[in-house]
């Protein structure tokens, strides 16, 4: 590991406003401006300063994952630095791309942050350690193994006399290891496992953290636009001479094709004015008469195609033979629909063109993405780009990428040497985007006389985006969103068959917190459900009677152990609750992995629905795997709790395409819940485990759909197979 | 130009007067703790206070706040000890972080109010939205600035 300093434009990131205390070195410096001082890095992640100030680079995006905290403990963790001396930092993505990926993997995706990071950070925090301790040692002219290093201080142990780390750091650097020290087991951490307090909390409850729609620059301007209003439209042409004299309007710049959108931008020193100017601003398009036309009809002919033998995943027994003796049958389709991530803050990205540089300032969860796009649009080569990222006002999956690099790198080309800043209106971002695809499946089984299932079929029908790649016992070359956690099935059935068709219907589809699982979830746990009232049992009862029944499925002892705490923490079937309402549950693991890391969460709610229908989740209680141990639970506490909410919004979302175009256009036809709909009580437990917990940011979403429409079938005997809910009449007497 | 006094100060902003108050605020005063998320006054990202009254700013013209006492989370925050703000770091409840300067805004006009809110006071005096479903963090959070007034502290 070199230690030398790095040559490139070194900078401090810009994270927060105004006086923040201590908690972050803050300069408004434009990207690629020289810092002064005297920092030392040992490596890419770690710059230690002679004021024993630690910048950690956190090579992943804040998006509210609390990952400038639980990212920099891992470092912290094994450096051993006094906490309250870490500095979070963005990395520089250019760095990364220029230095082979130097950070590994910078998009946040998949509940990522903590899995791609722990390892790794854990690593670079013991070797700059290690090497502070052999600059100390060599100080002193004594053993390496005479040295403690603890809150920031290298202390000899016989003689009791000490250094701090900033007074060595010039030292470490030209350190060179034999060999990479051992990091720490869990049982051996000290910071990582404990309730930290999130670093970014006072800048945000503050107003003073800066998302890239803040990021203010003297001379900026500021651009909307209008996107297609049809997905099947195409800008055919626009008149901007209304809108030309409007009193600050500079220009409008065509962004036909680019992004992969179809559009038009006005430019102004305002971003109202520009805004303003385009409701002045005639727009044409063509539109061609072409599929997909309707989500309706769409859905309509997927549930058809799931009536049809797909890939299989699974072929497990003698399905045939198997639901020719049965005893019972049972037919469902299930079916969730088309939805959006609406996340707080719109897109938005600031660039800056000269023929030498181009400088980008947006918030992204995929800094990688974000460079490349804008060397293809710029036609410049990745040296002479610079982007600079920031907090994310929600990412969900939504921040990847949606065009909005390459509009504002056109746009910045038509007025060179100037910052400008597009920002999407609202009603933009929500009809332009890639959304969350719909899912059907088919669930056939049949139950013997005793109730329990000898043939289960199940046929996926969705929309996929992505190459294929081979998944699942049978090696089916597939889409792995669409048949995410179907390919193996914990619960044991001597005969069953999981088929997946992989639709490309045309619609703008992409990744949405928890992807596949969400339909996959929904099917399954609902269909046991039935079974289980089917075959006159407890749905938690007969669910462990299943996995118990399963001999294939790894992981299962886990699951039951999920259930049994579940029971526990959610009462259980302990209280006669009156007609009206009732308890529901669901249970998955989110990437049924390898045998080191899972992540099983259980759900179980309680509703009310009154006669008139309207429905009320009165508590909630969620089974989270720990695993081998957490990073900060404080923060994965906020993200389950966040993703109830999430997921129980879910319910009424719906987006829907008629005649080509996407119906909602803000939160008042894209509910969105508010405090009243979420339960005062939200119980959270740990499954400590032997493996590593695999991530958070997504694990929960799929569970509380199947869990609530459990719960309504326990209340009030009407079984809900289609989301959203209002298309089911909940009213009973 | 219109004069607006914001957290006590005077601005003179270059602005049209139909110009929502949000983006006088955050393009021509450049204060942008105040933020955009719907512009139709569903979201509650952009209130303020005016005449100490919760405003969604996105939906309320320059026109409409000429003379009037607008307070942005810059003001609240500047305070240092503010029983609200200081609940919110307690408690942590920010996760991105983008609606809590709103949150926060809804919640001081809420206890403004209702010193000692009920969870169903609260359910309906804080009508934002929160995509990251911070929602039982605010809720304590709430509770606990309501503590700390009854404990002296001031709004």
């Amino acid at each position: 590991m070199s230690g030398a300093p790095q040559s490139l434009d070194r900078r401090r990131f810009v994270i927060g406003a105004g006086l923040v205390g201590a908690a972050f070195a803050v300069a408004a410096t434009p990207v690629g401006a020289q810092n002064s001082g005297a920092p030392v890095e040992l490596g890419p992640w770690i710059e230690i300063h002679p004021d024993d100030t630690v910048i950690i680079r956190i090579g992943k995006s804040e998006i509210g994952q609390g990952v400038f905290t639980s990212n920099a403990m891992m470092v912290c963790e094994e450096l051993r630095c006094d906490w309250k001396h870490a500095r979070p930092e963005f990395v520089d993505p250019r760095r990364h791309m220029l230095g082979k990926l130097v950070y590994g993997r910078l998009e946040t995706t998949a509940a990522s942050s903590a899995r791609d990071g722990r390892e790794i950070l854990q690593q670079v925090g013991a070797s700059a350690r290690e090497r502070l301790k052999a600059a100390a040692a060599a100080q002193w002219n004594v053993p390496i193994a005479e040295v403690e290093a603890k809150d920031s201080v290298l202390t000899h142990q016989p003689t009791g006399r000490s250094l701090r780390f900033g007074e060595v750091a010039t030292d470490a650097a030209s350190v060179k290891l034999d060999g990479e020290p051992k990091i720490k087991t869990p049982d051996q951490f000290t910071l990582m496992g404990t309730r930290v307090a999130r670093l970014d909390s006072a800048m945000k409850a503050r107003g003073e953290a800066i998302y890239s729609v803040d990021f203010r620059l003297p001379d900026m301007l500021f651009a909307s636009l209008r996107m297609r209003p049809n997905l099947n439209a195409a800008l055919k042409s626009y008149d901007f001479e209304a809108a030309r004299a409007l009193p600050g309007v500079l220009g409008a710049v065509d962004l036909r094709g680019v992004g992969g959108q179809e559009g038009v931008a006005i430019v102004a020193n305002s971003w109202w004015r520009a805004e303003s100017a385009l409701k002045k601003t005639p727009i044409e398009w063509s539109v061609e008469k072409r599929a997909p036309e309707s989500s309706a009809a769409t859905l309509a002919r997927a549930g058809e195609i799931a009536d049809t033998r797909g890939l299989a995943l699974i072929a497990d027994g003698d399905a045939a033979a198997a639901f020719a003796g049965a005893a019972k049958k049972f037919d469902a389709r299930y079916e969730t629909p088309m939805l959006t991530h609406a996340g707080m803050e719109t897109v938005n990205c600031a660039a800056r063109y000269t023929p030498d540089r181009l400088e980008l300032w947006v918030g992204t969860q995929s800094p990688e993405t974000a460079m490349k796009s804008a060397a293809k649009a710029s036609g410049l080569p990745m040296e002479k780009i610079f982007l600079q990222n920031f907090f994310l006002g929600g990412g969900f999956g939504g921040r990847a990428g949606r065009g909005e690099i390459e509009q504002a790198v056109k746009i910045a080309m038509a007025f060179p040497g100037k910052p400008v800043k597009l920002i999407w209106p609202r009603e933009e971002e929500m009809r332009t985007n890639a959304y969350h695809p719909f899912g059907v499946t088919r669930c056939e089984a049949e139950l013997d006389a005793e109730g329990k299932p000898v043939a289960i079929k199940l046929v996926k029908a969705g929309d996929v985006t992505g190459e294929p790649q081979a998944i699942g016992p049978l090696k089916a070359v597939v889409n792995g969103q669409n048949s995410r956690s179907i390919y193996d099935l914990p619960y044991g059935v001597p005969a069953a068959l999981v088929d997946i068709h992989d639709m490309r219907t045309g619609f703008p589809v992409g990744i949405w917190r928890s992807v596949g699982d969400y339909h996959n979830v929904f099917a399954i746990e609902c269909f046991v459900d039935e079974l289980a009232r089917g075959a006159g049992a407890d749905p938690l009862a007969y669910r462990k009677a299943l996995l118990a029944a399963g001999t294939k499925y790894w992981n299962r002892d886990h699951w039951i152990a999920a259930l049994d705490m579940l029971a526990k923490a959610a009462r259980w079937g302990a209280d006669t609750l009156p007609r009206g309402t009732g308890m529901g549950l669901a249970i998955s693991d989110h990437r049924r992995p390898g045998r080191t890391d899972s992540s099983i969460c259980a759900v179980a709610v309680q509703v009310t629905v009154a006669k008139d229908g309207a429905l009320k989740v009165d508590r909630a209680h969620v089974v989270f795997e720990s695993g081998l141990g957490l990073i900060n639970p404080l923060v994965v506490e906020q993200q389950l709790r966040g993703q109830m909410s999430w997921a129980l919004g879910s319910l009424w979302q719906e987006v829907s395409v008629e005649n080509g175009e996407v119906r909602q256009k803000n939160f008042g036809d894209y509910p969105v819940p508010r405090m009243s709909d979420i339960p005062a009580e939200i119980t959270i437990d740990y499954l400590k485990t032997d493996r590593w917990n695999q991530g958070v940011g997504e694990m929960l979403v799929p569970m509380p759909p199947a869990a609530v429409c459990n719960a309504i079938h326990a209340a009030i005997g009407k079984r809900i197979r289609t989301l959203p809910l209002r298309r089911s009449d909940l009213t009973w007497t | 130009m219109p004069t607006l006094s914001i957290n006590g100060v005077k601005h003179d902003l270059d602005v049209e007067l139909d110009t929502p108050l949000l983006w006088a605020l955050r393009d021509a005063a450049g204060l942008t703790g105040t933020k955009y998320g719907c512009g139709v006054a569903q979201c509650g990202a952009c209130t303020v206070h005016i005449d100490g009254r919760a405003a969604r700013s996105c939906a309320t013209p320059v026109e409409a706040a000429v003379g009037a006492e607008i307070t942005t989370i810059e003001g609240v925050a500047a305070r240092g000890d503010h029983p609200v703000v200081a609940a919110w770091i307690e408690r942590d409840v920010p996760q991105c972080g983008y609606c809590q300067p709103g949150q926060i805004m809804a919640a001081c006009a809420l206890l403004a109010e209702n010193a000692a809110p009920s969870d169903a006071d609260i359910d309906d005096g804080m009508q934002n939205i929160c995509r990251c479903g911070c929602y039982a963090d605010i809720r304590a959070a709430v509770h606990a600035a309501a503590a700390a007034l009854k404990a002296g502290a001031k709004l």
